[in-house]
């Protein structure tokens, strides 16, 4: 038993159920409560980290659950290593930013306490989700989370657009759960335990065709949580949240729990690097990249076209995963947590400052109101758009050239593409919010400074997103890769870049930045862009007309798919069943219910007649 | 004297005998106090069983009273399930009763029901198993007919009353033919007829067997002797029907295992079957009806005789795993019961009190925690991880399917989706549907009622439902809780 | 035992004890109970229990159903003629469970017969059962002294009518309340 691990999510546990039964007796105080519960937790995390440096410790069992067979116990058990206590303390570091951020960010709110407790129990969740040893648990906190998710996105629950979101949420996740499930069956059926390291000590013994159905099932499960296609349109629809939780789930946590997943079972894809799991697993990594980035272009929410963003990302991280190489992904995780969660939470400041206003038309010139929060936006887009030294650029960097150098030209030209998009929307997003003339028909008189409860954690959240790319500096033997590598095991790159290919990998986000300020830092609106370009200007203003492409590609295909199988699959077969079922008792329980009029000779005659019955059995049967 | 203490082993019966004095005593303080100002006998009640409780760590195994009672490890989970139990009821008592005055006899009576419990799951002798049953049955006749204004409570003691008696009559008409068929009333004649390898028991000794045995299925539930369930359920107050769901459960199941023979350990086919026909028929026939029901009184009736058809799956295992699986079974069992039915409790009040489901509209909104505790329960008793009642579930069906009986384990299965259907549905009707304009004024903050009367009831519902949620997150540890 | 005595005293238990089910006055049909219990104290007398035929005819003859007796008068029967159901169906049912019963039983007296231990002797004497009540059977013994309790505090309860009660308090209290005054 490792207590500083235990209290990690202890506290969390401790905040939630505190403002979840006592909270409305402090209203105004929850989030205090639940800010300095999680600063406890991510100082917990801090010494957990620093304590097992040296060797990781084995992991110890919280309670057994109950057994599955006469050899597997399904436990809740505790695993502690390098890997699992890295999350951690992003998830608590990240979390514990996001809290206080939210102090300030709800204190309109009429039930903070209800807020702050789902808060607190997403971060239990998503750390046991993290710190799982087996399958069984890991898939609890998994839907775990997903369920904080969706209470979370549906918060404002008598907002329809908030509870409709939550509900897509829910149901699209539940559908790569569903691979989730199988995969883990089929595990067992294997190798009779749901125990992830001696799994991965038996992997061996599975023939290639197994391993990649599993593992393309578990990928299944990565589309849905971590917004991948065809499954990621529940993202963008989840910034119906609160904005403290689009930071926290659904850019620097939750949705990486797909990659985290696949990382922490990286025995199974390890096995066989050039099966057609990996080859699915980076083209819709490298699909994923360059379509949310397009779809982005076209965005005038400023959070949608961060939700995009944050789906392009994690398509980045899926094409490490598609090579095997863990540690970037990782890598990426962790500075896009950073990067993602600080541009999450200037937009926040952003809206909170406007009244909940999202559309960047009517912004414009916020720089000279929030130059604060307007900086640490700025360092944010150049973050996320792979500026050098940002810790975007490293991990950016570090994806695209492994990708290159495992041999797939392709997927790294759609990685450049997909840079240059980025850097491309995120000027845009800049420019728009922070730059150019005021449009909004409203006096901007009302606005000024983000408060202070909200500004530190942006600008500590700046400075990492600044610097915590030299933790993966130098590529493939920098800090991270050294500590990572000794849980996950990755087969090393081989070969270097050439110069060419290198710049090749630096310069499409710059491109894209050039690209940016030349289409808006000219004018002082968007507008003359369509009249300067018309029909390419036209395209940009028209979201590139992806929209539609993908309405008729994916949305209206997937309808009918989803009408087929709602027809077919749910009310034929699996209502069919259950409804002839229902009908069929109840048709019983009716007739039944005739003899149970209640009347005491009804009664007693059924009692009479029992006994005969029994008698009758014995004499006829024997004995 | 000493000599009798000695061979009579009598501390074997010490917690029946501590819970008997307080009943005594309560009785006793009742007579010589006013009604306004009698303290409150719940909380002398619950001492009580609390020492009771206690003192079943202490006391020795074995037989004792020249034969009559033998504690084993069994016996002894059992009752101190049906204390924990009678514990969590005497603290919804309050809230059912109020200001009554009958407050101190309902504590005294239900003292006196658990002894009979106690002397059921321990007896070894058939006049001992009878006392029991009567000890058992009798204060529940009279709690069922508690709100004598009511007539409902009325038909429901009477009639529970006529059909307990016409049972016990069948019983000790079978005791009448055991004796005959072997000499004398010990039931150690069952074990040993239906041991391996043992001469083959008599026709009359089956007669008597079955009328026993009859006895005992008609006080846990079981389909055809089950009629009575219903009524009585549904006419007696609330909180003594949350007695009634578990208490004659745990003892009918414990008697009936010393007298049925476990799985396949006896060579004998018929008795196996006959329970696999019993069990199959009272799960189906309990969740069959149980859909029809538009009151939740009646529709938990049901609920518990398709529980009871599940619990009867535990006697086609042999060995011990059947019945530590039943133990298990019945200790979540009653805690889901108890938790439900404490909700409606204090529902009923400010509700329609004839209870019908619809009448729970809304209760998400107007009384959240009483709403998130029945779902809680009801969702356990669906069979929903991560609650008790899917552990319990779990654990009974993996030992079914262990030896060898696949048909009747995948009826359970089928049964338990099935009662999804009405469990949920009153989830539903809490959550979706607004509250009747009759309690729409009285919209009042979630946690109304914290500070209200129904404080006692208020802990024991939520040790109820802490107790659901842990036997479903923690077996183990639950289970050590209760088998001491 | 005396099978001459034994077989009249059967007739006359089942011809009685058909009569109590059968009569529709209620006082009859105690009456008739009273002579079925007094012809099992014969049957007791004819198995040698001289003390058990005793405290049949002390306790149930006597006692229990001179106390029924007295219920059966001070209510007011004619109220409640309609006694016996009106089902066909219920009555059908019933006598064919009750004859099936019946011939089950019948079937098995025939192997009682053939298969009846040896009991040994029978302790229905007063000394044979006072040694029983005190010794083995010691804890049965005081278990029904708790049963006999619940019934006398079931009696109580049943009886009880809270309204009548509380009534009847706001009658003494405006009286004294009133007293007072004056």
């Amino acid at each position: 038993m490792n207590l500083a691990v235990v209290f990690t999510f202890l506290l969390p546990l401790c905040g939630a159920l505190i403002n979840g039964f006592l909270g409305q007796w402090f209203r105004k105080d929850s989030g205090t409560v639940a800010g300095t519960i999680m600063f406890g937790s991510f100082m917990c995390a801090l010494i957990a980290f620093f304590q097992n440096q040296a060797s990781p410790i084995p992991s110890f069992t919280l309670w057994h659950w109950f057994p599955i067979s006469d050899t597997y116990t399904a436990d809740m058990r505790i695993l502690v290593d390098h890997l699992s206590l890295t999350m951690a303390v992003m998830v608590t570091g990240v979390g514990f930013l996001i809290h206080v951020f939210a102090v300030g960010y709800m204190d309109h709110e009429a039930a903070p306490e209800r807020f702050f407790c789902y808060l607190n129990f997403f971060v239990v969740n998503m750390l046991l989700l993290v710190f799982s040893d087996n399958l069984v648990m890991m898939f609890v906190f998994w839907e775990g989370v997903g369920l904080m998710s969706y209470l979370l996105i549906g918060f404002w629950y008598y907002k329809p657009e908030a509870a409709s979101a939550g509900k897509k949420a829910f149901v699209m996740n539940r559908v790569g759960d569903t691979g989730f499930v199988l995969a883990i069956f089929w595990l067992f059926y294997y190798f009779h335990t749901f125990n992830i390291l001696e799994i991965a000590g038996k992997v061996k013994e599975l023939p290639e065709s197994v391993v990649t159905g599993i593992t393309l099932l578990l990928f299944l499960a990565v589309t849905g949580k971590s917004a991948q296609l065809p499954l990621f349109t529940w993202l963008p629809d989840a910034m119906e949240g609160p904005t403290p939780v689009s930071a926290l789930i659904h850019a620097a946590t939750m949705v990486t729990a797909g990659i985290y997943m696949v990382t922490r079972n990286h025995a199974l894809f390890n096995l066989y690097p050039n099966d057609p799991a990996h080859m699915v697993i980076l083209t819709v990594g490298a699909l994923t990249a360059l379509v949310a980035a397009a779809i982005a272009l076209g965005q005038n929410d400023i959070k949608k076209v961060l939700a995009y963003s944050t789906v392009s990302q994690l398509g980045f991280m899926v094409m490490a995963l598609g090579v095997g190489c863990y540690i970037q992904a990782v890598f990426h995780l962790l500075t896009h947590a950073c990067f993602k969660a600080l541009l999450f939470l200037t937009a926040g400041a952003v809206i909170y400052g406007m009244h909940h206003e999202q559309d960047m038309t009517k912004m414009g010139g916020l720089a000279k109101r929030m130059p604060m929060t307007a900086a640490c936006f700025i360092i944010g887009c150049l973050a996320l758009a792979g500026f050098p030294l940002t810790a975007g650029y490293f991990s950016k960097d570090a994806i695209l050239s492994a990708v290159l150098l495992k041999d797939h030209p392709y997927a790294w030209a759609a990685g450049l593409l997909a840079a240059v998009f980025t850097g491309f929307y995120s000027t845009r997003a800049v420019w728009l919010t922070f730059f150019g003339e005021w449009r909004s028909s409203h006096a901007p008189d009302h606005i000024h400074e983000t408060p202070r409860v909200m500004l530190m954690p942006l600008m500590i959240l700046a400075v990492l997103a600044l610097g915590a790319g030299f933790a993966g500096w130098p590529e493939g033997s920098g800090m991270l890769y050294k500590y990572l590598e000794v849980t996950v095991k990755q087969p090393e790159l081989k070969g270097h870049l050439s110069m060419a290919n290198w710049l090749a990998t630096i310069l499409p986000g710059l491109i894209g930045i050039a690209l940016g300020l030349f289409f808006y830092a000219r004018g002082k609106s968007p507008a003359p862009v369509v009249a300067l370009f018309g029909p390419i200007g036209n395209w940009f203003v028209q979201k590139l007309y992806l929209d539609e492409i993908y309405e008729f590609l994916i949305v209206e295909p997937t309808k009918i798919f989803a009408q087929a199988c709602y027809y077919i699959g749910d009310k034929a077969m699996i209502d069919g069943f259950l409804h002839s079922w229902y009908n069929v008792c109840a048709f019983g329980g009716s007739r039944m219910r005739r003899l149970h009029s209640g009347h005491l000779h009804a009664t007693l005659a059924s009692f009479l007649a029992g006994v005969v019955a029994l008698f009758a059995y014995i004499l006829v049967r024997g004995y | 004297m000493s000599s009798w203490l000695q061979a009579s082993n009598w501390l074997v019966m010490l917690p029946e005998m501590i819970i008997a004095f307080f009943a005594l005593i309560i009785l006793l303080v009742a007579a010589f106090t006013k009604d306004s100002e009698a303290p409150y006998p719940e909380s002398l009640a619950i001492t009580g069983l609390a020492l009771a409780f206690i003192s079943s760590y202490y006391i020795p195994e074995g037989v004792g009273y020249y034969g009559q009672v033998a504690v084993d490890s069994v016996s002894r989970t059992a009752f101190s399930i049906a204390i924990l139990g009678g514990m969590l009821v005497l603290g919804v008592v309050p809230s059912q009763f109020g200001t009554d005055t009958m407050r101190s006899e309902t504590s005294a009576l239900v003292l006196f029901s658990l002894c009979g419990v106690g002397f059921m799951v321990t007896a070894q002798h058939l006049i001992m198993l009878f006392l029991g049953i009567e000890l058992l049955s009798l204060p529940l006749y009279i709690m069922a007919g508690m709100r004598t204004r009511d007539p409902r409570s009325r038909e429901a003691a009477l009639k529970y009353f006529i059909v307990g008696a016409f049972a016990s009559a069948l019983m000790l008409f079978g005791m009448a033919i055991y004796l005959g068929a072997n000499g004398d009333l010990l039931m150690n004649h069952f074990a040993l007829s239906f041991q391996k390898n043992a001469v083959p028991p008599t026709l009359i000794f089956f007669a008597g067997w079955i009328l026993i045995s009859t006895a005992m299925l008609f006080k846990l539930g079981a389909v055809p002797f089950h009629m009575w369930v219903l009524d009585v359920y549904q006419g007696s107050p609330s909180s003594i029907t949350a007695f009634m769901t578990f208490a004659p459960k745990i003892a009918a199941f414990f008697a009936l295992a010393k007298m049925w023979p476990l799985g396949s350990e006896s060579g004998l086919s018929t008795p196996i079957s006959m329970m696999y026909l019993l069990s199959f028929l009272t799960m189906t026939a309990g969740n069959m009806m149980a859909l029809m029901q538009r009151n939740i009184k009646r529709m938990l009736a049901y609920s518990s005789i398709a529980h009871g058809g599940y619990m009867l799956m535990a006697f086609l295992i042999s060995g011990t795993e059947g019945i530590h699986a039943l133990l298990f079974y019945l200790a979540v069992y009653a805690l889901m019961n108890i938790g439900a039915f404490t909700v409606i409790t204090l529902v009923a009040p400010s509700r329609d009190p004839e209870l019908s489901i619809i009448s729970l509209s809304g209760l998400a909104k107007t009384h959240t925690y009483l709403a998130v505790a029945l779902a809680i329960c009801l969702f356990s008793l669906t069979g929903l991880p991560p609650f008790g009642g899917f552990m319990a579930k779990f654990f009974l069906i993996k030992a079914v399917l262990a030896s060898g009986n696949v048909y009747i384990a995948l009826a359970a299965i089928f049964n338990s989706l099935l009662s999804a259907y009405y469990y949920l549905r009153v989830v539903l009707v809490m959550t979706t549907r607004e509250p009747l304009a009759a309690d729409s004024d009285e919209l009042i903050s979630p946690s109304a009622g914290f500070t209200s009367i129904g404080l006692s009831s208020r802990i024991a519902l939520a040790v109820a439902i802490i107790g659901v949620v842990i036997s479903g997150i923690s077996p183990d540890f639950f289970a050590r809780i209760i088998s001491l | 035992m005396n099978i001459l005595l034994f077989y009249p005293l059967s007739a006359l238990i089942i011809i009685l004890s058909l009569g109590v089910i059968l009569a529709t006055n209620p006082v009859h049909s105690a009456l008739l109970l009273v002579g079925a219990m007094v012809a099992i104290a014969g049957v007791f007398l004819c198995l040698n229990c001289e003390f058990l035929a005793m405290l049949q005819i002390f306790i149930y003859a006597g006692a229990i159903m001179v106390l029924f007796l007295f219920i059966v008068t001070t209510i007011d029967t004619r109220k409640d003629e309609k006694f016996v159901s009106s089902a066909k169906f219920s009555q059908a049912s019933g006598i064919l469970l009750s004859g099936s019963m019946f011939f089950l039983f019948f079937f098995l007296a025939l192997q009682f017969v053939q298969h009846l231990p040896d009991t040994g002797r029978w302790l229905g004497d007063a000394k044979g059962l006072g040694e029983l009540f005190l010794k083995s059977y010691s804890l049965p013994f005081e278990v029904v002294t708790l049963v006999l309790l619940t019934a006398m505090a079931g009696v109580i309860v049943m009886s009880h009518d809270p309204l009548y009660r509380r009534r009847s308090k706001e009658a003494s209290k405006q009286i004294l309340s009133g007293g007072n005054k004056a």
